[in-house]
């Protein structure tokens, strides 16, 4: 028994051990920040799924509900690619974490020109309105309706 | 400030403890504090204190970014992104300390009995950085409603400490509620069967695996990027 003890108890340790050193040696390796995933070289308005690397359940629920909107409400602007969904990691990719200045696993909305970036807006309420359907579509949907109404993407 | 806006902290913070996305701490909390079955002093102060933990940091957290001395987006993603690494190799040591694996060998006879004395004792002040660090290590849905909803919520009611304060009880609520059940619950069976001397051992042992449990579940998705 206690022999067995041991064995776990040593496991355990190298385990912590192991686990340590390859959470130092993650960040020690070379990162490319990677490019925006715009795609277009027009003017579009593109919806992005920012999330950690860690997916949680309730994540991939905002996830859901804002591909739902996009397929149901704007099935005509993502066939003629007025509208461009991308889930992004922003752990992986600092460049747009920094540019959109992410709190968490969110929806960005932004208009986008020869692939830059014009205006975007970080749709931060997505949290509270998870199990508010019509709301977070409202909500989704009119910052989507400002940008594609407002210049740009038509 | 409104009752509503009091409510709506405090709602956020349940929001926050029932989601799925921080279960593992959670149930690492509860079978921390509830382990004391039948010590209701014990439990009391393990629950106060671990919220406590988790209040202060959200005030400290709160007062840093209206201050200016944080940035939202940039503190959000740190934590985010080391916190929930470090953790997991802490839980587990904290597990085999719960289970007499490390820490007791380092003593001898006299000094051994005087310092279990005294981890017994302490043990119930260890609710206190438990609670503290579980709250710092934000899994997606703590980062997106305490930095995307609480914070803004308390820059527009000019509040830093109270709504913060208010969040950090919501957070601790459920943990709390279900601690007690566990320890009331156990010390009634213990009663019932006689048994409670075993039952407290197995119950200070079942925390000690769960932390551990938690530490590995943590250490796989956060360090290694499994998903499950």
């Amino acid at each position: 028994m206690k022999q067995t003890v041991n064995i776990i108890k040593n496991l355990l340790l190298i385990f912590v051990l192991v686990s340590i050193g390859f959470a130092f040696g993650k960040y020690s390796a070379d990162r490319q920040p990677s490019a925006l995933p715009s795609g277009h070289t027009s003017e579009t308005v593109n919806v992005y799924y920012m999330h950690a690397t860690f997916r949680c359940v309730t994540c991939n629920t905002i996830e859901k509900m804002t591909r739902q909107l996009l397929e149901s409400k704007y099935k005509k602007q993502m066939q003629d690619g007025s509208i461009m969904f991308a889930e992004v990691d922003f752990q992986k990719n600092e460049q747009m974490a920094k540019q959109f200045d992410v709190i968490s696993s969110c929806v960005v909305v932004a208009r986008t020109k020869d692939g830059k970036i014009t205006v975007f807006e970080r749709l931060d309420k997505v949290w509270e309105l998870l199990g508010k359907s019509d709301e977070f579509n409202a909500y989704v949907s009119s910052a989507i309706d400002i940008l594609l109404t407002t210049g740009g993407a038509k | 400030m409104t009752w509503y806006i009091l409510a709506s902290a405090l709602w956020l913070g349940i929001l926050t403890a029932i989601s799925p996305c921080p279960l593992a701490t959670n149930i690492a909390a509860i079978s921390f504090i509830g382990r004391q079955i039948g010590n209701y002093k014990g439990v009391l102060s393990a629950g106060f204190l671990y919220t406590l933990g988790r209040t202060f940091t959200y005030v400290l957290l709160g007062a840093g970014i209206t201050a200016g001395l944080l940035a939202t987006g940039e503190v959000s993603r740190f934590l985010q992104k080391y916190l929930n690494e470090i953790l997991g190799p802490c839980l587990i040591l904290l597990g085999m300390v719960l289970l007499n694996m490390i820490g007791a060998g380092l003593s001898f006879d006299r000094l051994h009995h005087r310092m279990h004395k005294q981890a017994e004792k302490s043990g119930v002040w260890f609710a206190l950085p438990v609670g503290a660090v579980f709250a710092l290590s934000f899994c997606p849905v703590s980062a997106g409603l305490f930095f995307g909803a609480l914070i803004p919520l308390a820059v527009k009611s000019n509040d830093y400490f109270i709504l913060p304060l208010i969040y950090g009880c919501g957070t601790a609520m459920p943990v709390i509620l279900f601690a007690f059940l566990i320890a009331f619950g156990g010390e009634y069976l213990g009663k019932a069967f006689n048994c409670l001397t075993r039952l407290e051992l197995w119950f200070r042992y079942t925390a000690g695996v769960l932390f551990i449990l938690a530490g590995i579940y943590y250490s796989l998705t956060h360090i290694y990027g499994l998903s499950f």
